[in-house]
């Protein structure tokens, strides 16, 4: 499976924030997108997730029609039902997973004790770990995140960037980053 | 008993004193009734089945309509929040509901459906605007960054109506259920006394009202509270166990 971007430029109040980006997302070869704040990497990834639509160029799925294109998000900002505790977030976003599995997933991120906590209850840093697990245990054919890291100490970063290493598989991957984190693995892309 | 209790007890007997001492003074009464013969009325009319069986067909009726309102507007306030064109089409007659009087629905209704089901109809038309209302603002105030994570995770129906749109419409609902439930009540009675449905609430009251008969117009009156009372306790209730889970 392919995305492909074509000249997508897109501009708010007559201030240009992409202009002609062009670039093709393939699953196997994960894409970091970097750049300044405010550069329009978030525009893009919402653009990309068909959340928002460029002014000019399109987006092209190939293999498959957007509307069937499965996306596992990680947005900007926390995005967890509060109301729930971890496990039911993750499980919520898939119910065939069991309970059990989730807990042995998450327990590689967060601890024991914070699993049964409501997430309005937890600390930005843990709810963003729940996220980021809620996404790649989506059945997805993208795995697209929009600074995973934010809100992370450097020991933390460096367990979940090889937690998300380890769990794209073949699907398309790319996220937005400051940290040189995925440099390792993934192609960059600079706004 | 705590001081709070008693000072109410005390606010509360204070009135009746009151009101006892003004039926005596104004010693008339088709004029003034007072409380005790009011408990006297209601005692009599309690010992008759015929009491019993209209307060059992008001509530049902007056209930059947509140929720036949409550369903209805619900349905339509999520095909307004999902099609703009619904919402454009249904807000005039929203409009128009809320802006009748309802006496004019009361006469249109006996013309239309007849007494027997004045109650139910009017109640379900006075809570239908009031919930529709409520339910669309508390749709319409949904987080959408909810929605899109809803929507790129493939949240089932039920899971995005439970735990996305629940929080934002339960807070609009609840305050409308509560109102609601005792303006159905009240306007359903109100429809009954004109309409004069048998064996209803109302029909007691416009009977104590030509029979002159304050002491029982009190009495209805007094069932009649406590029933809007408790029917908004038990919404209170539902609401606690369902809604705000």
């Amino acid at each position: 499976m392919k995305i492909v971007l074509n000249g997508i430029s897109k501009s708010y109040d007559g201030k240009v924030v992409l202009d002609s980006i062009n670039d093709e997302l393939v699953s196997g070869s994960p894409v970091v997108i970097e750049g300044e704040s405010g550069i329009g990497k978030t525009t893009l990834i919402r653009i990309i997730e068909g959340l928002e639509t460029p002014d000019k160029g399109d987006v092209v799925y190939e293999g498959m029609p957007h509307d069937k294109c499965r996306f596992a998000p990680v947005f900007q900002e926390t995005r967890l039902i509060e109301s729930l505790n971890a496990i039911d977030n993750v499980k919520l976003a898939n119910r065939s997973l069991s309970a059990a599995k989730i807990e042995e997933e998450l327990s590689l991120l967060i601890p024991a004790e914070e699993l049964h906590k409501k997430v309005r209850d937890l600390s930005g840093g843990t709810a963003r770990r729940v996220e980021i697990v809620r996404a790649c245990l989506n059945p997805s054919d993208v795995l697209i995140m929009d600074e995973p890291l934010t809100g992370l100490d450097d020991e933390n970063a460096a367990r979940v960037v090889s937690y998300i290493k380890d769990h794209i598989g073949e699907r398309i991957f790319i996220a937005t980053s400051h940290s040189g984190l995925f440099e390792s693995f993934c192609e960059v892309l600079s706004l | 008993m705590s001081k709070e209790t008693v000072r109410k007890a005390l606010i509360v007997v204070f009135w009746l004193l009151l009101w006892q001492v003004s039926s005596i003074l104004v010693h008339n009464s088709i004029l003034l009734a007072g409380p005790y013969e009011a408990l006297l009325a209601l005692i009599r009319l309690g010992g008759t089945p015929d009491f019993w069986l209209s307060v059992l067909f008001t509530v049902l009726k007056i209930t059947l309509g509140f929720f036949l309102g409550l369903i209805l507007a619900i349905l339509f306030a999520c095909l307004s929040h999902k099609f703009r064109i619904f919402r454009e089409f249904i807000n005039p007659p929203v409009s128009v509901i809320k802006s009748i009087p309802v006496a004019s629905f009361v006469i249109l209704v006996i013309i239309w459906a007849g007494a027997s089901s004045l109650s139910t109809v009017i109640s379900a038309l006075v809570v239908f605007p009031l919930i529709y209302v409520n339910v669309l603002s508390g749709l319409d105030a949904t987080s959408p960054k909810m929605i899109e994570a809803g929507t790129l995770f493939r949240f089932h129906f039920l899971d995005k109506a439970r735990y996305i749109y629940l929080p934002s419409v339960a807070s609009h609902i609840e305050s409308a259920i509560l109102i609601s439930s005792g303006m159905a009540f009240k306007s359903g009675i109100a429809a009954e006394v004109i309409g004069r449905p048998l064996k209803s609430i109302g029909s007691g009251l416009y009977l104590s009202k030509i029979s002159l008969a304050t002491a029982d117009l009190f009495a209805w009156t007094f069932c009649a509270v406590i029933l809007a009372y408790l029917f908004e306790k038990l919404m209170t209730l539902i609401l606690k166990k369902v809604v705000m889970r």
